[in-house]
């Protein structure tokens, strides 16, 4: 086993990393609503959403076989490049795990590659048009069009049901979220978990150890689906939290609007081949139900927050991406400088984690 | 600038597809549960049926979701 060898097995245990943060960061987008209207149970929700996910990842026939494509130049993309950027993009989930925030991990890993690729190509192996087009146009379509969706649909669902007890269907509303919050797990298991296949495969082709054009070894599938759905299985109980009772107060027919919507806008812009983050999405629906029905309260402080991580998603992933690859390369790219920053990267991750815990722990109870 | 770097034919289809799939989505299924549940006591057979037709219509829906996402990424 050489250096390379070496570094190539950080990349793929940092991507593994990655994607676990990814799972737990996003179990809130799948099942929020379902857990605050008490459809589920918490630990069977996020179980729920862990097996979906898991099945999701073998579904995807084809794999994103590029990471920020259309984004950086593909040519300057090294392994301590994709090493750099994901450390900045578990990094950003890790932060805004800790502040209870959904932010989208796509664009934290596309954030992080970006800030890499400029300190170690400059601003021209950045395209500009593609950041707009294919990540900040539709991170601010995915919101508000959700948002209409699930207003329209909450405010129409409310509309039919006035009039009925509301014990007497409600039954049938908790079946129909939950059928629509496991629809958004195994899309949202088909996106993400593609994305740390795609990190892991262009490391292997990098390093020699895969023709370029190869499939997807079966290792790296079962790994990458595994991690994903462990993630979700520890549930962000945090974020949890901020999406099923701080943004408004969920029922159930608005937890079905909600899930519903976001179900119906990521299948229609998968099959638009229209990159929408699942996380948006999802948030954006949560929002609208919450303005479709009469006199419901919107805290809009909250959504705020949410909007103001989101604009700082991209530059503050590729500022840690940026300062992560700088201090490799220093020490060395060659194998010190990878070992030497994981090291510090774990020890970081440790100690937010321990800080989060004591200070302010969340738990299932809690949601 | 942004006519150029936004794929507007895809992002309308997006649009279209969310509203149209949503409320005959929603609209279906809550049709099908006020159908079949009555109103105060027991709903007719011809009601019970045409509820269980509108569920049936929506599991077709979601199959097709789970259709799309098996053939399209």
């Amino acid at each position: 086993m050489d250096a390379q060898d070496v570094v190539l097995g950080l990349v793929v245990v940092t991507a593994l990393a990655f994607d676990f943060t990814n799972g737990f960061h996003d179990t809130a987008n799948a099942m929020a609503t379902s857990i605050a209207t008490r459809a589920l149970k918490p630990k069977v929700a996020v179980a729920l959403a862990a097996l979906l996910n898991f099945v999701g990842a073998f579904i995807s026939l084809k794999v994103a076989a590029t990471i920020a494509q259309d984004i950086v130049d593909p040519e300057a993309i090294t392994t301590t490049i994709i090493f750099a950027g994901l450390l900045g993009a578990i990094f950003w989930n890790l932060l805004t795990w800790r502040l209870g925030i959904p932010s989208s991990s796509s664009h934290a890993l596309i954030g992080g590659v970006v800030g890499a690729v400029i300190v170690a190509a400059g601003f021209d192996a950045v395209t500009i048009d593609g950041l707009i087009g294919k990540v900040l146009v539709p991170s601010v379509v995915a919101p508000v069009l959700a948002l209409a969706v699930a207003a329209s649909v909450t405010f129409l669902v409310y509309r039919r049901i006035q009039r009925r007890d509301p014990e007497q269907i409600m039954r049938s509303f908790r079946i129909g979220q939950v059928a629509s919050a496991s629809l958004v797990a195994l899309a949202h298991g088909t996106n993400d978990a593609q994305k740390t296949m795609g990190v892991i495969v262009l490391a292997l082709v990098a390093n020699g150890n895969l023709s370029s054009g190869a499939s997807v070894p079966a290792w790296v599938i079962v790994a990458a689906a595994t991690a994903i759905s462990l993630g979700t299985y520890v549930g962000g109980w945090r974020i949890i939290r901020t999406l099923g009772h701080r943004i408004t107060k969920i029922e159930t027919p608005q937890g079905f609007a909600a899930e519903t919507s976001s179900a119906v806008v990521i299948l229609a812009a998968s099959q638009a081949g229209y990159p929408l983050s699942t996380t948006h999405v999802t948030s954006g629906a949560v929002l609208g139900a919450g303005l479709g029905k009469r006199a419901a309260d919107v805290r809009w402080g909250i959504a705020g927050q949410m909007a103001t991580a989101w604009l700082l998603t991209i530059p503050a992933a590729a500022l840690v991406a940026g300062a992560f690859y700088f201090l490799t390369e220093q020490i060395g790219t060659e194998i010190a400088g990878p070992l030497v920053v994981s090291i510090l990267a774990i020890l970081a991750a440790a100690t937010l984690f321990v800080r989060a815990h004591r200070s302010s722990p969340v738990s299932a109870k809690d949601v | 600038m942004l006519a150029t770097i936004v794929d507007w034919a895809a992002l309308g289809t997006v649009i279209l597809y969310s509203f149209a799939g949503a409320l005959l989505l929603t609209g279906l299924f809550t049709t099908g549960v006020l159908f079949i549940e009555g109103d105060g006591g027991r709903a007719s057979p011809a009601r019970r049926a045409a509820g269980a037709l509108c569920l049936a219509l929506c599991l077709a829906l979601v199959a097709f979701g789970i259709y799309v996402m098996f053939t399209t990424k």
